[in-house]
Parts: structure tokens; sequence; C-alpha cells
């Protein structure tokens, strides 16, 4: 009789012990997930800052990061949004994407007083705004630059800290830099664009086009790139391939990380490329010894001085809040989570681990940042190419008319076809798609 | 057994009624699971080709407007011969090479068990594998592939792949991935063939050609047709390869149809149409399916005789 009072007790005691631990959970406060759509860890500082953020808030929110490449996202949120799938609260965006999904994004204007907008630089909302209004935060910008190995440039009797700054000087530098072997083979290139299918072609051919003067659209939304201008900066490409035979046809198949590559393998002496060409070039992972410490960067040169000493394209990106995040009621955390991610501290740790230049204007103007060696060359060369255009060719229908353009670039870059009628083909196959069905 | 009254007659209908229910309820499951997984997308697939679907407008019923589209319109046209170019090309690449394989390893040599094994590893490599190492072969002048053919020889200059030779570069490629499979089937079936009859022709004084011609390729007609058509259903469904080789370029001279359908639904947002494609496609695999079943029945009798 004790024996059973006693095990009984103990029972009871055990139950009122082991209970409130079971329960617990059930009763505490959940935390609000916010479920962010971008690369993965290693293009930035923005993953390990999201995972920071539960920590700042003691708790009350949590980020799901769903990690995805470049390609990746464009197809997930397409298949989302097409699906009323709701999964997704933040997703990275560019010019692009915002301009074919901004009825399943939150607008912001409301949010973000204008005052503290102008803190930026003015290309940077271009990634951000579609159909008049704003719908996410830049979260950094970038730009083409131009790139040469000073090292090369001095053995072939250079001034190594003169880059080209014309089209002709670019022709004269590019002619003597390009080296072949005993066996008739190139060893050396003198000048590197990606020309792959994808947004290449056409992101290397707008570089040229508005360095022309010219666009690819006019102000009524028609297609002027097949004027003579368009014909001047395609005719700038083409020779640098068949006629100065300094740029490699084979660039066709090569994007953006295949041309770094090249680069940072001491096999071509000048390439156009982004702020992530800055980083990875001074990486002793990405690059050789050669390489490392012998890179400038300024801004890209003038196809016509009487028309612009320069311009570039800018590749800016942003974050987005969904309406998916509004209907579940958390699009005031995520609004919250973005303040955090873009910050200064995020915006500068980008900058020194990626090259990704800020969006915030005071950044530029900071002493410390303009004595570092190894941020100053990138800085000086953003505010300098700030000086002339810098845009970046967006629409709603954005990856037909790309692919549309970029067929018949690279016909024309192969000789399938002459350049006017190349120009001419992709007009009228804009001309079509802006039309619609 | 049987309830009082049941004529003989009915007696062994019900019994035969009853066998026939049990293989069905014990394939339920699986059969739920095959329409759930399968049935349900082609079904919804269907029904978007059926629509002007498009991310930001209305969903609108235009019926058979996209399947017309497809006929008349000249990119899709393209594509369809592309892909024609690339199956026929990279099949019959495959069939002869997987025939010149099987013959030499149905030879007994030392290490053919090793050979063997070997011969597998590009279809162990996964398709994203596969595009990224062809990718870096084919790299221009620096690539591995013009630096081995230039250090033997056989080239004077760097060859630019896959902007010169688009397709053909993008079908060695796929021939390299697929080759081990139908080199197997192939030399399961010679191994099928019994030996009695080629001693029997030796014996008659016939040479390897017609030993070749009379007895192995009639034998084998079966299991050729067989891979024939499992080749044929696997070339129009390549994508990975086409996405990281050549991205559908240059200038659109690899965009075969399954990449095509992608770019429409995925770059294009164009769910309608690409819905259209893709259900064109698919009713062309699933005719080439039921021959490739019937195949692999007549295959098996075959080697039961």
């Amino acid at each position: 009789m004790r024996s059973r009072r006693l095990a009984q007790l103990t029972l009871v005691v055990a139950g009122l012990l082991v209970f409130p631990m079971l329960a617990a959970p059930l009763f505490a406060q959940q935390p609000i997930v916010l479920r962010v759509l971008d690369e993965g860890p290693e293009v930035g500082p923005w993953y390990k800052n999201a995972m920071e953020y539960e920590r700042v808030t003691n708790g009350r929110v949590r980020v799901e990061w769903i990690a995805s490449p470049w390609d990746g996202i464009q197809t997930r949120l397409a298949t989302s949004f097409a699906a009323g799938d709701t999964s997704i609260d933040i997703t990275k965006t560019w010019g692009g994407w915002t301009n074919e999904f901004w009825l399943f994004f939150q607008a912001i204007d409301d949010r973000w007083p204008p005052i503290q907008r102008g803190t930026l630089l003015p290309y940077a909302l271009q990634p951000v705004s579609a159909a008049g209004h704003i719908y996410g935060v830049p979260r950094h910008v970038t730009l083409y630059y131009f790139y040469w190995n000073k090292r090369m440039f001095q053995d072939a009797g250079f001034d190594p800290n003169k880059p080209p700054q014309t089209y002709d000087e670019l022709v004269a530098a590019c002619t003597k830099l390009t080296k072949t072997g005993p066996d008739g083979r190139v060893t050396q290139w003198g000048y590197a664009e990606s020309m792959d299918a994808g947004s290449p072609m056409l992101n290397t051919f707008e570089r040229w086009l508005y360095r022309a003067g010219g666009d690819i659209l006019d102000a009524r939304g028609a297609p002027v790139f097949n004027d003579r201008r368009g014909l001047r900066a395609l005719q700038a490409i083409y020779d640098l391939v068949h006629k100065y035979k300094c740029m490699d046809i084979g660039q066709l198949q090569l994007g953006n990380g295949a041309t770094r590559q090249v680069f940072n393998a001491g096999r071509v002496a000048m390439m156009s490329m982004w702020g992530s060409g800055w980083a990875e070039s001074q990486d002793p992972n990405r690059a050789t010894k050669d390489v490392i410490g012998n890179v400038g960067i300024t801004i890209l040169p003038a196809l016509d001085l009487s028309v612009t000493r320069s311009a570039t394209i800018h590749g800016s990106e942003g974050y987005a809040i969904t309406k998916a995040a509004a209907r579940r009621g958390v699009a005031d955390e995520a609004w919250k989570l973005l303040q955090y991610m873009t910050s200064r501290t995020v915006q500068l740790e980008a900058l020194r681990t990626r090259g990704y230049m800020p969006s915030s204007l005071a950044l530029y103007n900071d002493p410390q940042l303009k004595r570092d060696p190894y941020l100053s060359p990138l800085l000086a060369a953003t505010v300098e190419a700030g000086k002339y255009p810098v845009k970046r060719f967006v629409w709603s229908n954005y990856g037909r008319i790309q692919d549309a353009i970029e067929t018949e670039l690279q016909n024309a870059l192969r000789d399938r076809k002459p350049l006017q009628a190349a120009l001419d083909s992709a007009a009228a196959a804009v001309t079509h798609i802006l039309k619609g069905p | 057994m049987y309830p009082a009254g049941v004529s003989d007659i009915l007696r062994p209908r019900l019994t035969r009624r009853r066998l026939h229910t049990t293989p069905l309820v014990l394939l339920a499951p699986a059969l739920m699971l095959l329409v759930a997984v399968g049935g349900y997308p082609l079904v919804g697939a269907a029904r978007i080709s059926l629509l002007q679907f498009r991310i930001n407008a209305p969903e609108r019923f235009i019926g058979l407007a996209n399947y017309a589209r497809l006929l008349a319109d000249p990119q899709t046209l393209d594509s369809l011969g592309i892909t024609a170019v690339f199956v026929a090309g990279s099949v019959t690449t495959v069939l002869i090479l997987a025939y010149l394989i099987s013959l030499l390893l149905y030879q007994e040599f030392p290490g053919r068990s090793l050979v063997r094994t070997m011969v597998m590893i590009p279809w162990a490599l996964a398709p994203v594998v596969n595009g990224i190492m062809w990718r870096s072969l084919y790299a221009p002048n620096f690539g591995p592939l013009n630096d081995a053919l230039a250090r033997l020889g056989v080239l004077t200059h760097s060859v630019n792949w896959v902007v010169d030779y688009p397709v053909p570069s993008l079908i060695l490629a796929y021939v390299w991935k697929v080759l081990p499979l139908p080199t197997l089937v192939i030399l399961a079936g010679l191994e099928g063939i019994p030996p009695d009859l080629y001693e029997a022709a030796h014996v008659d004084g016939a040479g390897s050609f017609r030993r070749f011609r009379h007895i192995t390729f009639p034998l084998m007609r079966s299991v050729t047709l067989l891979s024939l058509i499992l080749m044929l259903v696997d070339a129009l469904h390549v994508f990975a390869l086409v996405d990281l080789l050549t991205h559908g370029g240059p200038a659109g001279r690899t965009l075969v149809l399954n990449y095509s359908i992608f770019r429409t639904a995925f770059r294009y947002l164009d769910f309608g149409y690409g819905a259209a494609m893709a259900f064109t496609l698919t009713s062309l695999i699933l005719v080439l399916a039921i021959f490739y079943l019937r195949a692999s029945a007549e295959a098996a009798l075959a080697i039961e005789r």
C-alpha cells in the first residue's frame, strides 16, 4: 500500500515536471517566418545578415532562405506567380524581373519617403521600379567597367597606367597584345567581352550602342537600335573580331563567368566586365599570381568622342516584397528585414567581399574608403562612370525581346547576315513582340 | 461456397470475376500515385494549352488557337527542324557505335570485364555534370579538346566548336553520355544468340560479314528496334545539355523543341502556348512509348524462342 502510494506520488511529480517542458512549445509565441528567394550564400553577405536577423529580433522573426541560381529565380517566380503560390515573401529582383512581375509585388512608395530615396545613386532605383511605382529596395549597384592587365601592357611597351580612352587606342593595344604561338594558335587575346546568349550578347551591344549615342527603343517605345548608331556599335564589335582579329569569335559561347576565368588565367589582356571582376581578379583562389595585383579598372573607352567620352550599363539589383507577404500580414516585418539587409554596414561588407558597389551616395564620399588601396580604384571608376550615361534596357517582354535581338546579333557576328540586315531583322522581330498577340 | 440455387453455369463466372479483382486491388495504390503524379499534371497541361494564359493577364479560353499558332510559328517550326536533325544525327550515331562496341565487347579478351564496367562511366554521370564537362572541353582556344588535337597534329588552329559546329558539338556530347545503355542492351541481345548458329555458319564457310548479315542482324531486329525507340524518346527529351552548353544558341541554332518549350513558358511567360508545345511533344513521345512497349514484348518473345 505504501509502495503503491509512493509510486503514484512519483508519477504525479514526474508529470508535473515533464508536462511544462512538453507543453511550452505549444504556448510559446511562434516566430514570424519570412521566406526570402535569392541566390546562395556564396554570392554576397545578404544571406549571413538575414540569418543574423533572428538574433537581432530575439527570435521574433525567423528568415528562411530559398537559394536558387540566377536563372532559377526567374523560373521560380514565374511558376509561383502563375500557380498562385504564396511561399515567397521577399525576392531578389532587377529591372527585367520587376517589369515582368510588378503585378505580384507590393508597392512601397508610401513606406519610403522620397527624401530617403534621394540619398541613393540615381540609377539605383531602376531595378525596383516599374509602371511609375517603387516595388523594392536597392541592394547594390554594379556597372560594367574596363579592366586591363598592367604587366601585359608593360611587356608590350605600353604605359601600364594608361588604359585605352578611345576605340582607336583600344584597337591599337588590342592588336599588339594578341599573341600567337609557334603552332599559329592564339596564346593571348588582346580583348574579351562576353557574347553568350541569355543576356551577355545584348549587354555587350548595349554598351557600344550607348557609346554611339543610340538606344534600344525611342520615347514612343519603337525600336531604333537599327539606325546608323546601332550599325556603328555592331560594326565596332564585328571589327574587333574579324578585321583586327584581337577578340575571339569564341566569345559567342562564353558568358560572364567564363570570360572572367580567361582574364584571371592571364590569357586575355583587357576585358569589359561587371564589378565582380575586380574582386575575382584579386582573389588567389580565382586568379593566377601573374594577374593578382596587376589589374587596373576604369571606365569604358569612347566609341566616338564627339558623342560621349564613355557610357555603360548597370546591373543593379534589389529586393521586392511580394503581395503574398501582404496577404499573410507580414509586409511590415518584411520591410524591416529589407532595411536591415540593405543597411550601410551590409553594403560596405558587400563592397569589400564581392566588389558590389553601394547604392548609398554617402559611402562614395567616405574618406576611409577613398584611401583604401583595394576599394579606391573601384569607387573612383564608379564615380567617374556616373558622369556619363548609365543605362539598362528593360521592358515588360524583356526575355522575348532579348532573345530576338541576340539571335540576329550572333547571326551578324558569325557572318550569317550582313550587319544592317541583322539589325533590321531584329528590329522587325521586336516590333512584332511589342505589338502583342 | 455458392448460395443454394446458383446454377453450375454461373459458378465458374463468379469464380473468375473474383480472381480478376485481386490484382487490381493490389495495383490500386501504385495506380493512384501514377495518376496523381503523372495524370494530373498531364490533364492540367492540356487544360492550360486551351487558354491564353499569360502571367500578367487574366486567363481566357481560346480553344485550339495555340495549336494553330504552333503550326504557323516560324520559330517553333525551326525548333522542330533542329530537333529532327539532332535526333536523327544522335540516334544514328549512337546505334552504329553501340553495335560496334557491343561486337567488340562480345569477343573474349583479357580485361573484358573491366572494359565493360568502364563503358558504363558516362551513363553514371549526371546530365548537368556532362554539360559542364563538355562546355569546358569545347572552350575556344584554351580548351582541352583543341589543345589535345593540336598536340596530336590534327589541328593547326583552334576550332570554335560550339560557334561553328553547334549541332554536331551537341550530338557528340549527347552521344558520349547516352552510349552505354544501348550498348548494354545490344550486348545482352548478342549474348542471347545461340553460338551453335555461328559454329554452323563457320563450318559452311561463311565469313564475318555474312555471319553478321544472315545471323546477327536478323536475330537482333527486335532488340535493335527496342534500342532505337528508347534512344528516340531520350533524344527528344534533351534539355540540360542544351541549357548548359549552348542556351539554344548561337543564334538559335541549337534551339531544340524541349528547350523552346521551357523558354516559351518560363522566360516569355506564355504558359498557354508553352503548354500546347509541351502537349504536342508529349503526344509524340507517347506514340513512341507505345511502339517501345510492343517492341519490348516482341524482343522478349524472340529471346524466349
